[in-house]
């Protein structure tokens, strides 16, 4: 799991409506992976970021404060801001560990690169 | 009639490790995956040198995401079998993988996927594979969860092997009262074993064509 994906994906038990999102990254295994750096197609992904959740997310995980808080145009045109953006959301692999959710507390976890998203009978 | 697979068993104990690395070494399978894959892209008709950001509706081992990858699309796969997502990782798929029973509903943010594609996944859903599966309930759970996370006016091509005209019926009706608007497409009708179906759906209006007239 990426980054990229994981800043799409909200808890999915019934009825958790609120604090759904981010969810948590427990890590006890990741990776780099390398890959091409292409701007255009990570600036057209912005769009679809939750900026604010990629913080918090880029904060919890890295303990990097200087990522910033708030997305800023100017940015695009930080060559090194962008590279390290493409290795947050393009490189950065989660292999072992789990995703937990503060509205719920529902663990899901990661193995093999692969969050487990089944739910219980009950939680459908 | 060979006995169709959903019959047999649920997709995560049908496709298990050997199933998976048995369907994902066949030069045959990976032909006709790949063919299926085009097609759904080609359905799709996304613009000229778009780069999108799809959902894979099980993608199973990465054959249909290898193609997306082709196209230079972002893609997230998800699919039931752990197994065949293991031999996704070891491919070195280039996309996102999810371990996700469709018949669960996934909840991805509102809108965040421009398309959809699924290859020969969506039939599973018409059986009650379990005890506690009702086909019907669970089709409206994935088409409710697929509305909320494609765009306005995204796309979804779906190519299944419905079991008869109930089964098709029963998937088109679910979608429909789902919001989606689209059609079946059927190649080679008169085709026993060549005829292929995609369910070819719209959530909401395509805000894109409107902005071209
Ligand atoms: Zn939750």
């Amino acid at each position: 799991m990426r980054l990229l994906s994981h800043n799409l994906l909200q808890c999915n038990v019934k009825n958790c409506k609120s604090n759904n999102f981010p969810l948590k990254i427990q890590v006890d295994k990741s990776n780099i992976i390398n890959c091409e750096f292409r701007k255009e197609p990570l600036v057209k992904l912005i769009p679809k970021l939750d900026w604010n959740a990629l913080a918090i997310t880029v904060h919890n995980l890295a303990k990097n404060k200087e990522f910033p808080e708030k997305f800023s145009p100017a940015l695009l045109d930080d060559q090194k801001f962008m590279q390290e953006l493409h290795r947050i959301l393009m490189e950065t692999h989660i292999i072992e560990g789990a995703l937990i959710c503060e509205g719920c507390n529902k663990r899901y976890p990661i193995k093999n690169g692969i969050p487990n998203m089944i739910l219980n009978d009950e939680e459908v | 009639m060979a006995t169709r697979p959903e019959n047999i068993c649920p997709p995560e104990i049908y496709y298990n490790q050997d199933e998976a690395v048995k369907y994902t070494n066949s030069t045959r399978i990976i032909e006709i995956q790949e063919q299926l894959t085009e097609r759904c892209i080609e359905l799709l008709n996304i613009p000229e040198g778009e780069d999108q950001l799809i959902l894979d509706i099980g993608c199973g081992s990465g054959l249909s995401g290898a193609q997306l990858s082709e196209h230079n699309h972002h893609w997230v796969g998800i699919d039931i079998s752990r197994d065949m997502l293991n031999v996704a990782v070891e491919r070195e798929s280039e996309g996102d993988l999810y371990e996700i029973d469709m018949g669960q509903g996934f909840n991805f943010r509102h809108g965040v996927f421009d398309s959809a594609i699924s290859v020969s996944a969506l039939q599973w859903l018409c059986v009650a594979s379990k005890k506690s599966y009702n086909p019907v309930a669970r089709l409206k759970k994935f088409f409710q969860s697929l509305y909320n996370s494609l765009r306005a006016g995204g796309k979804a091509v779906l190519q299944f092997y419905p079991d008869g005209a109930q089964q098709l019926e029963m998937i088109t009706t679910a979608a429909m009262k789902c919001g989606f608007g689209g059609g079946v497409v059927v190649d080679y009708p008169n085709s026993a074993k060549a005829k292929k179906l995609y369910l070819v759906i719209q959530a909401g209006g395509d805000t894109r064509e409107q902005n071209i007239v």
